[in-house]
């Protein structure tokens, strides 16, 4: 569905013909080029981003909530988006394009950015505390993120013409990307990925706290880094070829536990496919419901997560359940 | 077994542990009283691993307990907290669950049959399979705890520590939860130390005690030694009196509070009252030290009211509030009474060939005076009456101090002598 609606509908079964000729090498039927030559690249690199960047950031939403305890967390609180963000923000300020990486320049940017707010966040909060509490991360977290998204408006607040720009990126967008995107995040997604489904057992235990953690015989200090490091990769990369898109990590995995699933075995990978498909719908959305106009992607997260998941909370506390 | 040898420090600075040694033998239950802020839950914590003492040993089963790997430690020893916050809302089963983490090896990550088995057990044992389903925010505070329980005996721990575990529970699930813990200490051998706050439940529950001050050893030995008036008075700073428990030996303490008690100034022979055939009552608006001779159901009672007759008449009364009444059955009775003296009144009811004699003082005098008195008005009757005695009651209303009177033997006996001619029982 993601891959058929647009400006230029492609039916479906042209679609599967596609999809079975491409992968199969078997011509059935005719296949209009032009079809053939949107669906390869455009829409299906696009589709399978969106699907990417919704697994990756639900899934860190999911993890990082469960590490620090609290159900308002996001894959956001640690301030390492921002650092994205700023690293984005900054090619596009600067206009920087490096020989070598041509439009590769601001993605490859905003993950060492990304990399870089990460350890820099981790390193302030041992400083605050030795044993890196998780109140002195949350809060680490929250004074780089304001840090940074102070140098993010003022970089906008100096852009005197290309502001459109910079703003359409802030709001996420996976429109555009092409295999190379997908190529230069996959290697994250899946690192990211196969660390935190290994954790999900030491997470349930982790969320009654650090110390009832380390009774029960969870190796605390070890299991806290992988779920840091790789929650932030996920994240970096996935606000690198994406922008900051809101709202997924924070309500996917909280509409997963809902649905009274609370074990982090089954929450962390039902959370990303939830996610997945949560954004890619979102981006059919962005680009059908005002074509041929695009809107940024995370307009549409947040106009349809927030009222839809304000709906499920309500129903659910009138039922008298916690979250 | 547990050691610990000459362990100090505490957080940061500041020195709270300053030298304690104990051992703890397989299948003991330790107790560990202090006021607050000697440093209890402190050197739980030294001894659960959490803070590394600056000097000193913790050995668990003769290994240096820093030795131990996390989850081999896991499942070693189990720590049960005052309660345990959960943001998420697990279900009961899986919280039990968790607590065969340390046995879960591998990356699937999946739960085993013997694990399964032993979470059934636990979760049986703790009476909380019923609600295996349910979300643990759904449970009381006195059911979590219970959860929580389950889940420290699921890791299948030698040793169990608890930190001030019944804090937040009332009385039956209080008894429930330490009756299933020291149950653990006889069955499998549990090893258990705890922190009480409440030096009464830690005297019926530990084998020994472990009394802290300011970060040092009091004292270490039996309920018995450790909780004596004079040392709880020292450590914690207070009065304390000391109490019976009707059946056990096990020493308790009560307070007292600053306000005096309201004395009331009723006049004594106002307070009782006849039922023809059914029995009499005797009731002031003040509560009575009662000591009586009822063989079944004597001893002393504070109460503020006192009833003798038949079961009608118990029914009769029976939403009366600190009521002390004994059966007698129905039928024709004669009373008498002797209250022409406002300090000390003498009640009589004479049932068939048996007498029931209550004697009101308004004074009050202490348990030992109350014994001696009940000696002498025996002694008095048996001289002047061949009948049965049903009971004999003597209650003081302690409105007023004790005064040393010389002629209250003889007036008592006069009295005596004239109530049992009113009841024709010479």
């Amino acid at each position: 569905m993601g891959i058929s609606f647009g400006s230029l509908g492609i039916p479906i079964p042209s679609i599967l013909r596609i999809f079975v000729h491409e992968l199969f090498g078997v011509q059935i039927g005719t296949i209009d080029s032009i079809d053939r030559n949107i669906m390869m690249n455009i829409r299906l690199p696009r589709v399978i981003l969106a699907a990417l960047v919704g697994a990756a950031l639900a899934l860190s939403g999911a993890a990082f909530q469960g590490l620090l305890k609290n159900p308002l967390a996001d894959p956001y609180t640690l301030g390492v988006s921002q650092g994205a963000s700023v690293g984005a923000v900054a090619t596009l300020f600067f206009s920087l394009q490096l020989p070598l990486l041509g439009s590769f320049t601001l993605p490859f940017f905003s993950m060492i950015t990304a990399l870089v707010t990460l350890c820099l966040v981790l390193f302030f909060a041992r400083l605050v505390h030795r044993g890196m509490s998780i109140s002195s991360l949350i809060l680490t977290g929250v004074i780089f993120s304001s840090f940074l998204g102070a140098l993010i408006s003022l970089m906008i607040a100096l852009t005197g013409d290309d502001l459109k720009e910079i703003i359409h990126w802030l709001l996420g967008s996976v429109s555009m990307r092409g295999w190379r995107y997908i190529a230069l995040f996959l290697p994250f997604f899946l690192v990211g990925t196969f660390a935190l489904m290994l954790i999900g057992r030491d997470l349930n235990v982790m969320t009654y706290g650090e110390e009832k953690a380390k009774l029960l015989g969870v190796h605390v200090k070890r299991s806290k880094y992988i779920v840091l490091l790789a929650g932030s990769i996920l994240t970096g990369s996935a606000v690198a070829v994406s922008g900051t898109i809101g709202f997924v990590g924070l309500v996917i995995p909280h509409f997963i536990r809902l649905l009274a699933i609370t074990d982090h075995r089954h929450l962390l990978p039902l959370s990303m496919l939830n996610g997945a498909s949560f954004l890619v719908l979102a981006d059919v959305l962005s680009r059908t419901i005002i074509e041929p106009t695009e809107l940024p992607i995370g307009i549409i997260t947040a106009l349809i997560g927030a009222p839809v998941f304000g709906i499920i909370l309500i129903r659910k506390y009138r039922g008298g359940t916690h979250l | 077994m547990i050691q610990v040898k000459e362990i100090k420090g505490g957080y940061g600075e500041k020195e709270v542990i300053r030298g304690i040694s104990l051992e703890v033998k397989q299948g003991e239950f330790l107790g560990i009283l202090g006021p607050n802020g000697s440093g209890k839950s402190t050197l739980l914590k030294m001894i659960s691993g959490l803070l590394e003492p600056d000097s000193g040993e913790v050995r668990l089963s003769g290994q240096l307990i820093q030795s131990y790997r996390p989850k081999a430690l896991a499942q070693k020893m189990a720590v049960l907290p005052q309660k345990t916050d959960q943001a998420f809302s697990f279900t009961v089963e899986e919280t039990v669950q968790f607590g065969r983490y340390p046995y879960q090896k591998g990356w699937l990550q999946s739960v085993t049959q013997e694990d399964m088995r032993i979470v059934n057990k636990v979760m049986e044992q703790t009476d909380v399979a019923q609600f295996k389903d349910q979300s643990i925010h759904e449970l009381s505070g006195g059911e979590q705890q219970r959860v929580y329980l389950a889940q420290a005996l699921a890791q299948q721990p030698e040793y169990l520590l608890l930190d001030e575990p019944t804090s937040f529970l009332d009385l039956a699930y209080q008894k429930d939860l330490l009756d299933l813990i020291k149950e653990e200490t006889t069955s499998s051998r549990l090893t258990v130390i705890g922190v009480f706050h409440d030096v009464n439940i830690a005297s019926l529950y530990c084998d020994r005690l472990l009394l802290l001050d300011e970060g040092k050893t009091e004292i270490v030995g039996l309920p018995y030694h450790v909780l004596t008036p004079e040392r709880i008075n020292r450590v914690y700073e207070t009065d304390v009196t000391p109490l019976q428990h009707p059946r056990r030996a096990n020493p308790q303490l009560t307070i007292e509070p600053a306000g005096a008690s309201v004395a009331s100034n009723a006049k004594l022979a106002d307070g009782w009252k006849t039922y023809g055939g059914e029995g009499m009552t005797f009731s002031l608006k003040q509560p009575l030290r009662i000591l009586s001779s009822h063989q079944k159901k004597g001893g002393f009672f504070w109460k503020r009211s006192l009833g003798t007759g038949s079961e009608m008449l118990r029914d009769e009364l029976d939403d009366r509030e600190g009521l002390l009444f004994y059966d007698q059955t129905s039928g024709l009775k004669q009373f008498a009474a002797e209250d022409t003296d406002d300090d000390m009144v003498l009640y009589g009811m004479r049932h068939q060939e048996e007498l029931t004699i209550w004697l009101v003082l308004k004074e009050s005098i202490s348990d030992g005076s109350s014994v001696q008195l009940m000696g002498q008005l025996v002694h008095m009757m048996k001289r002047e009456t061949s009948m049965f005695i049903h009971h004999l009651c003597i209650a003081a209303a302690g409105m007023q101090e004790t005064e040393d009177d010389e002629h209250l033997h003889e007036r008592l006996k006069q009295k005596v002598h004239l109530l049992l001619y009113s009841l024709n029982a010479i």
